[in-house]
């Protein structure tokens, strides 16, 4: 099975003091943009999922969403309090065990213990591989028997600099503004 | 007459034109307010998804012709250019009716009968509370207002989706105009249930999206909105013979499907021009793929209302399909299939026989092997477990295929699934869909022998659609039915030919030439003065070499009735080339399935029935089979009950004129319309074949056929209605 691991795209500051209301945390239009990225990358690598799983939270299920739609997938979005930001490394676990059956599944959820989730998984010696995940990046990661194999990690950043450099003209600059 | 001349043009309808009015037929049961309103609203929905249907495969492949270049002429004589403007001029009459039927009919009945469509100005307090809540807990968490610009491109818009466009303006900044987009994922149910007393009350979901997208869009104002939809081009360009694995290769080319061409907008005719500009340009639409539309753009959803409102009495009466009986010395299906054959009509006859067939030879120990073909299966269907069930005990085949359209999901699940059961899944013949519908199986029966006993059918193994598609299906445990089914199985999953699968007719082998070898003997006997008469009954016909084989007979005196539901090509009633030919088509309750072939042949009947229609696709491109009613008994059925029930509809039946109309039996060409016909002069097919399968009435209640075209020849006793 493949897993794709996403963190949830930009969506402005936290909300202190108010934990319910931060909740409801909308993506920021950097955010959007990142979305926006990141998924059109999946759907030129042809990623297809059978389901996609996300932490309720808004900010993570915008970006489920969204990033779903670029890729053209078109199931009804989960949402599972395995991925919410409290939870643990059991929790996942055992939400896991519930996909175990499908070929590939995208799991929408935020730092730091999606990037805590990802490090276990990929590391056979019950440690935790240190990874970094930036907001919008997505994971690919072939689940085999004893651990997981990291496939690759991009970034929203990663993918906006290559797209500039590729669209960039190659003609000089002439004009001195 | 020299035989060149019966391929000119003027003999034949244009093949576009000709489904566009088999929609409008569909769209007249909407508007027919003899049918019971809710199945009023279930007809428009289907004219709707029809027309969708059109527009990604017909139009979309027509348009990516022209663009390639192509502008060949068609049979009738136009060219794809021409074909265009034809489809242009006719989708849009359509569509204006469409919504006429909505807004100025059925909404309005509905709400007569407390279903009410609401829109969102008439909301009372409290469904609006409802509503708004609905939106902060169900569609708030989903979306996500994009507004376009260089950094925010437009998002993807997937084939059929519902969005919402808006035109923006920032607050305090009025000069620029930006694009809003919404795309409103399609897990969301698209009409809401709100708070009714005493009434059922909805509401669309896009009316709620655009009500919503204020409180998304802060620090905007919003102008002007519209929710939109687009169909795109969803031929699969398959490269078949270079593709390693089918299975991978379809699910890959599914998933390019939803990436393919605009071909048509349907969008709020609200909306400002602004937001139709900048679509048409994102889309890369000509103004004419543009619909505006006065009602909801997704009319294909209003089947929701119509499974929604609990009001069976403004739905069609159920009945309760025959059951199989078994003769009382029959222990089992199998011995009662020793003794004769089986023919069920469905849905008349129920399709649990069919289901119980494969069921119990899945179950039964004395069941050697199963071989089946899959072409559609619904989700649900109760076949595959059982095949799946069976495969740990005996050999189990099966043939699926892929590209059922529209259908290639569910299909590619189920063969994963059968293959990991142990299932010897094949997916038939590069380049031909296989389209038989057959089952076989090989049993050691109690006496000690090994026999083969076979499903043949017309219709998929869809417990579904098996409830409103009329179908045939045959029972045989006949020897030479069944191992030329063998032969056809071996032919579907090893390339082994064999020379002819008789008693069977197989395409594209050679089906095509018996049909018209039938054809022609047909016009034998009625040029050496033996009784003549074709009775033909169809989804489509479209292939030139069997209408130019039909042309002949009729000039050669065979009186000929064809039953086409859908696409119908051939120009009756023109002297001296089709003047013997009558075709009707049977719109009604059920959707007329089933395919049977009647040959009066100098006094000796045949009866063909099968999966065939008589279009190039069936006869060339597709495994199909046609078998023989070898059963005097059941081809009796065939001819005085069924065939006849339909010769003799004046109710639901619309005659083809040669100018290409359709007309109800109390329509004159000249455009004088007599009263439909009522109480005892009038005959449903359809209901009088419910009747007869609950017992309340028999075929001597059939009345003779009712003729339009007052005809020299007949030896049926005909009823002529005088105009």
């Amino acid at each position: 099975m493949f897993v794709y691991f996403l963190r949830h795209a930009s969506a402005g500051q936290q909300k202190l003091g108010s934990p319910k209301k931060d909740e409801k945390r909308a993506l920021d239009k950097d955010g959007i943009e990142q979305c926006g990225y990141i998924g059109r990358a999946l759907a030129a690598l042809g990623v297809q999922v059978d389901v996609i799983i996300s932490s309720p939270l808004k900010r993570a299920t915008q970006t489920a969403a969204l990033v779903g739609n670029e890729m053209g997938h078109e199931g009804k979005l989960v949402m599972e309090n395995g991925l919410r930001p409290e939870a643990v490394f059991s929790d996942f676990q055992k939400m896991l065990e519930k996909y175990a059956r499908q070929d590939a599944i995208l799991l929408v959820g935020h730092n730091p213990n999606l990037r805590e989730f990802l490090g276990r998984v990929i590391s056979d010696t019950g440690c935790e591989a240190v990874v970094e995940l930036k907001k919008g990046a997505v994971a690919k990661v072939e689940m085999r028997r004893n651990a997981g194999s990291l496939s690759w990690c991009i970034t929203p950043r990663i993918l906006r600099t290559l797209y500039t450099a590729a669209t960039e003209s190659s003609r000089p600059k002439t004009s001195r503004k | 007459m020299a035989r060149n001349t019966l391929s000119s043009r003027a003999l034949f309808l244009n093949r576009e034109e000709s489904w566009l009015k088999f929609n409008w037929r569909v769209l007249e049961e909407a508007e027919d307010s003899g049918n019971p309103l809710l199945e009023r609203v279930k007809f428009l929905a289907i004219t709707a998804s029809n027309l969708d249907e059109f527009f990604e495969i017909r139009v979309g492949g027509l348009l990516q012709q022209l663009e390639d270049g192509h502008n060949a002429t068609t049979s009738d004589g136009l060219t794809m250019v021409e074909e265009r403007e034809l489809i242009n001029r006719a989708t849009h009459k359509f569509v204006d009716e469409q919504y006429s039927c909505w807004n100025e009919q059925l909404r309005p009945q509905l709400a007569e009968q407390g279903i009410r469509v609401l829109a969102i100005d008439e909301l009372d307090d409290e469904s609006l509370a409802f509503a708004d809540d609905y939106c902060e807990r169900e569609l708030d968490p989903l979306l996500t207002p994009v507004t376009v610009d260089p950094a925010h491109p437009f998002p993807r818009v997937i084939n059929k989706a519902l969005c919402v466009a808006l035109l923006l303006r920032r607050r305090r900044r009025s000069s620029l105009t930006y694009t809003g987009v919404v795309t409103v994922p399609r897990a969301l149910p698209r009409l809401v249930r709100l708070p009714g007393h005493g009434t059922s009350d909805f509401i669309f979901l896009a009316d709620l999206v655009v009500r919503h997208a204020t409180r998304m869009y802060k620090g905007y104002d919003i102008v002007s909105s519209a929710a939109f939809r687009v169909t795109r081009n969803s031929n699969l360009y398959l490269q078949e013979e270079e593709s390693r694995n089918l299975l991978e290769s379809v699910r890959a080319e599914l998933h390019n499907r939803r990436k393919g061409d605009a071909v048509r907008m349907e969008i709020e005719s609200s909306a400002d021009t602004e937001i139709i500009e900048r679509l048409g340009t994102v889309f890369e639409l000509d103004r004419w793929q543009i619909f505006p539309v006065d009602g909801p753009v997704n009319l294909s959803r209003l089947m929701n209302v119509y499974e929604e409102a609990a009001r069976p009495e403004l739905k069609f009466r159920t009945f309760v399909p025959r059951e199989l009986r078994l003769t009382a010395k029959s222990r089992d299906l199998f011995e009662e299939l020793r003794r004769h054959d089986v023919l069920l009509h469905h849905p008349f006859d129920s399709y649990d026989a069919v289901v119980s067939f494969i069921q119990s030879a899945a179950e039964d120990d004395n069941v050697l092997s199963i071989k089946q073909t899959l072409y559609r299966t619904s989700e649900h269907s109760l076949i595959v477990p059982a095949l799946i069930s069976a495969a740990a005990r005996k050999e189990v085949t099966a043939v699926v295929e892929l590209k059922a359209r529209f259908d290639e999901a569910s299909n590619i699940r189920w063969a994963r699934d059968l293959e990991d059961a142990g299932v010897q899944v094949f997916h038939g013949l590069v380049g031909l869909k296989t389209h038989c519908k057959l089952s076989l199986l090989v049993r050691r029966d109690p006496d000690g022998v090994t026999r083969r006993y076979a499903h043949l059918g017309t219709g998929n193994y869809n417990a579904t659609t098996a409830r409103f598609y009329t179908d045939l299906s045959l029972l045989t445990a006949d020897p030479e039915i069944t191992a030329a089914v063998q032969d056809v199985f071996s032919f579907l999953t090893a390339y082994a030919e064999h020379p002819n699968y008789g008693p069977l007719m197989v395409a594209p082998l050679d089906l095509a030439e018996k049909c018209i070898s039938l054809i022609e003997r047909e016009a034998q006997h009625a040029q050496e003065g033996r009784p003549a008469r074709i009775v033909a009954k169809i989804n489509s016909l479209v292939d030139k070499d069997v209408i130019e084989a039909l042309y002949r007979a009729s000039q050669a005196g065979v009186e000929i009735d064809l039953l086409v539901r859908g696409i119908c090509t051939l120009r009756p009633g023109i002297r001296g080339i089709s003047h013997r030919i009558r075709v009707r088509s049977i719109v009604g309750r059920f959707l007329e399935h089933s395919r049977i072939f009647l040959f009066e042949n100098g006094g000796e009947p045949e009866v063909f029935v099968g999966s065939a229609d008589w279009m190039s696709r069936n006869l060339h491109e597709r495994v199909e089979v046609l078998f023989p009613l070898k059963d005097r008994l059941l081809r009796e059925r065939v001819i005085y009950e069924i065939l006849a029930a339909y010769l003799a509809d004046n109710v639901k039946v619309r005659f083809l004129q040669k100018d290409g109309r359709y007309l109800r039996s109390w329509q004159s060409p000249a455009g004088r319309s007599k009263r439909p016909p009522h109480g005892r002069a009038a005959f449903n097919a359809q209901e009088f074949l419910i009747a007869l399968a609950e017992g309340t009435r028999s075929p001597e209640d059939i009345p003779a056929p009712v003729q339009r075209v007052a005809s020299r020849v007949s030896t049926a006793r005909v009823r002529e209605e005088e105009f």
